[in-house]
């Protein structure tokens, strides 16, 4: 008897524990910690790196004919911004790659395009590009693109495409942004053929602007 | 009214018309942000503590708040762009005005060709918009030199009162009043020694000088007698200010200013203020032929000064404000002795000049280049891709299901001013080293810790300054729901 009042006291002890403890682990609104506070600094200092060294990334090996050459070289440029402010349309296909003053040509803020007229049909595989390195900066909404219809309305393959947030209205593009670098930003073309290519930008990560030192086009004449 | 004072007065329409539009619109230089958040600590807590290493005085805060108030803004979050720079173009244009108290000091004539350049000039156009002290530092400069001259004239003892005044809200203003000061005291001791007329120092005017100057600066820094401790530091921080001005990587050649403002040439663009240089010595040379002592006071002022600030390692393009504007007043003397003496020559000339100045106080405020590096005014400005970031995180906090409150974490040693435009977010972290990104629904890194979160993230490239990238990692459903809002 005495063992069995033992044991009903015990039972009860145990529910209020039990009791206790789930009204202990009622549950409350998780709050972490205040974030840290910026810390007040002084006037920036000008950053002037020098042309940077290429990033960790590797450019893509592609394998092109035997004869495949830079078809783009001394080849008719047109623009949205006919009259740029510093520089010639002609500097973009001139095989100066300098980043100094008087080698890049500046267009205008917002979506610019410039176009690039092969004289005929080519198959192109490969565009190379420099925007302007003498800065690490990077440009928006990087888009090239070729066809054959020289107003890009018909027959238009988009060969790279980093406007991830269709901010330029052409869709939706995969490319990664990357960093300007004196060695360029080559890209593979997949042999699509066409007599124009197109390159778009919408200002870059330092200004509103959009600089093109220069185009190179790998191609071939289409047979 | 006078032709004097109609010149003053279209001056100061055309000081208004060039300062005034789009104040909101240049992206916020660190600097700005930085006292734009001291600022916002004045305005919520009453708060202000004098930091003898930086930020300077207290003087523009105490102009702001009044307009703050008048406009309805009582906290940071409320704080807006142009309730700030409101305050240096005011002071940018009576340092216009000043100028119908100098008529009978610099001369009618000189005194409004002189309000003219000070409109139309480049550097003083763009520095009355900018919310840092220059501008007014240069309006208290101004009047402390008027109302000394005054002082030389007349002996009066309230103009002994006024220019301690000056000096108090020069001293409460920025640390560089020494260097103004003691090129103010070559000038005077110069004209001390050379003229034949010189004033009676008295010393209870002397004693209603120092006075004035001490209640105004214990005042400003004791923050109207609530904290003691920014009055010593303010004397202190000179010690400070002697290390800095080596240069703490703002070190530039001697010839810096020089290039900056007289020839300043970027690729095809090239921007020049050197037709006020070149009228700054006619109006040398016109002072010493002519005796104009005020003129021969500005110019040992000018060149004293010039030489100290080319000496001390340390520029920015701010910093030489004093000296320009002394310019400008030369210029004025320098322009009115042309008339005067080939009006013939100097009507058509000195139309080109202001039209030159006009056309280029136009361009270096303009949205093309009001931040844009090669413009001379811009000094480590904040690219507009920083504001374009601050919009896509607000972007992203209108989609996330803890709207302002998500968490963003920012890990970047340079991040500023970021803290000015995430004001209202009041989650936001600052790490100067990558950090655990557990519970961030956005982050914000440098590019060189090159920080890479997996597939659950969408990665995007920002400038901060030219040559200074953020990448923003947003979490992968946010980025989606993001895009949805885009179709």
């Amino acid at each position: 008897m005495k063992n069995s009042q033992y044991i009903a006291a015990l039972f009860v002890a145990a529910l209020l524990f039990t009791n206790c403890t789930r009204a202990e682990e009622k549950k409350v609104e998780l709050r972490l910690d205040p974030p840290p506070k910026p810390m007040f600094v002084g006037t920036p200092m000008p950053v002037k790196l020098p042309n940077m060294e290429a990033p960790n990334t590797t450019p893509p090996k592609i394998m092109v004919p035997e004869g495949t050459m830079n078809v783009a070289k001394g080849k008719k440029v047109t623009s949205s911004d006919s009259a740029p402010v510093i520089g010639e349309l002609t500097m973009i296909t001139d095989g100066d790659k300098e980043a100094s003053d008087g080698s890049y040509v500046e267009l205008g803020p917002g979506l610019q395009w410039i176009q690039i007229d092969l004289g005929a049909k080519h198959t192109v595989y490969a565009v190379a590009l420099w925007h302007y390195h003498s800065q690490a900066r990077a440009y928006h909404d990087v888009i090239v693109q070729v066809s054959d219809d020289q107003d890009f309305v018909t027959d238009v393959k988009t060969i790279f495409n980093n406007d991830h947030d269709n901010s330029a209205g052409m869709g939706i593009g995969n490319d990664k942004a990357y960093i300007e670098v004196n060695t360029g930003r080559l890209i593979n073309a997949k042999a699509v053929a066409g007599r124009y290519v197109r390159l778009y930008s919408k200002g870059n990560t330092s200004n509103e602007m959009n600089h093109y030192i220069e185009v190179e086009v790998y191609g071939q004449p289409s047979k | 009214m006078k032709l004097h004072s109609i010149a003053i007065l279209v001056a100061i329409a055309v000081a208004l018309a060039l300062r005034l539009p789009q104040l909101e619109r240049r992206p916020m230089h660190t600097d700005e942000a930085v006292h734009a958040i001291r600022l916002g600590d004045m305005l919520e807590h009453g708060a202000y503590s004098y930091d003898p290493h930086d930020y300077h005085g207290p003087t523009m805060y105490y102009a702001t708040v009044p307009i703050a108030w008048l406009r309805g803004e009582r906290t940071l979050q409320q704080l807006n762009v142009t309730t700030m720079r409101i305050v240096p173009v005011l002071f940018g244009i009576g340092i216009v005005l000043l100028l119908f108290a100098a008529g009978d000091t610099l001369g009618r004539t000189e005194s409004a060709w002189a309000a003219l350049f000070t409109a139309i000039s480049p550097f003083l156009v763009y520095f009355s918009r900018y919310y840092i002290m220059e501008i007014l530092f240069v309006f208290f400069t101004f009047a402390l030199l008027l109302s000394v001259w005054r002082y030389w004239q007349t002996g009066k003892l309230e103009w002994a009162a006024v220019a301690g005044l000056c000096m108090g809200l020069m001293h409460a203003t920025k640390e560089t009043c020494v260097i103004t000061w003691f090129s103010l005291a070559v000038a005077f001791a110069a004209l001390w020694f050379t003229e034949p007329t010189r004033p009676k120092l008295q010393p209870l005017h002397l004693l209603a000088f120092v006075l004035a100057a001490v209640v105004v600066s214990v005042t400003s820094f004791s923050v109207f007698f609530t904290d003691w401790r920014g009055v010593p530091q303010s004397v202190l921080t000179y010690l400070n200010y002697a290390q800095r001005g080596q240069g703490s990587g703002h070190e530039h050649p001697w010839y810096y200013y020089l290039e900056l403002f007289a020839w300043h040439r970027t690729g095809k663009l090239l921007w020049t203020e050197v037709s006020i240089v070149v009228l700054a010595v006619a109006g040398m040379i016109r002072a010493y032929r002519k005796r104009i002592t005020f003129g021969k006071l500005l110019t040992v002022y000018v060149l004293v000064m010039a030489v100290v600030y080319a000496v001390i390692p340390y520029k920015t393009p701010w910093s030489i404000l004093s000296v320009i504007h002394a310019l400008v007043l030369l210029a004025g003397i320098g322009a009115a002795g042309m008339v005067k003496r080939l009006p013939w020559l100097a009507w058509p000339v000195l139309a080109l000049v202001v039209a030159h100045l006009g056309a280029q106080s136009i361009r270096v405020n303009s949205d093309r280049f009001e931040c844009d590096e090669r413009n001379p005014c811009v000094y480590s400005h904040t690219s507009r891709d920083a504001v374009r970031l601050a919009d896509r995180v607000h972007a992203i906090s209108a989609v996330a299901p803890d709207g302002r409150a998500m968490f963003v974490k920012i890990m970047a040693k340079e991040y500023w001013p970021m803290p000015w435009y995430l004001r209202d977010l009041p989650n936001v972290g600052y790490w100067d080293k990558p950090a655990d990104p557990a519970g961030a629904s956005v982050i914000i890194s440098s590019s060189e810790f090159d920080l890479d979160f997996g597939d659950g993230w969408q990665t995007e490239l920002f400038g901060l300054r030219p040559g200074i990238l953020l990448q923003v990692h947003i979490r992968r459903d946010l980025w989606q729901k993001f895009l949805e809002t885009r179709k």
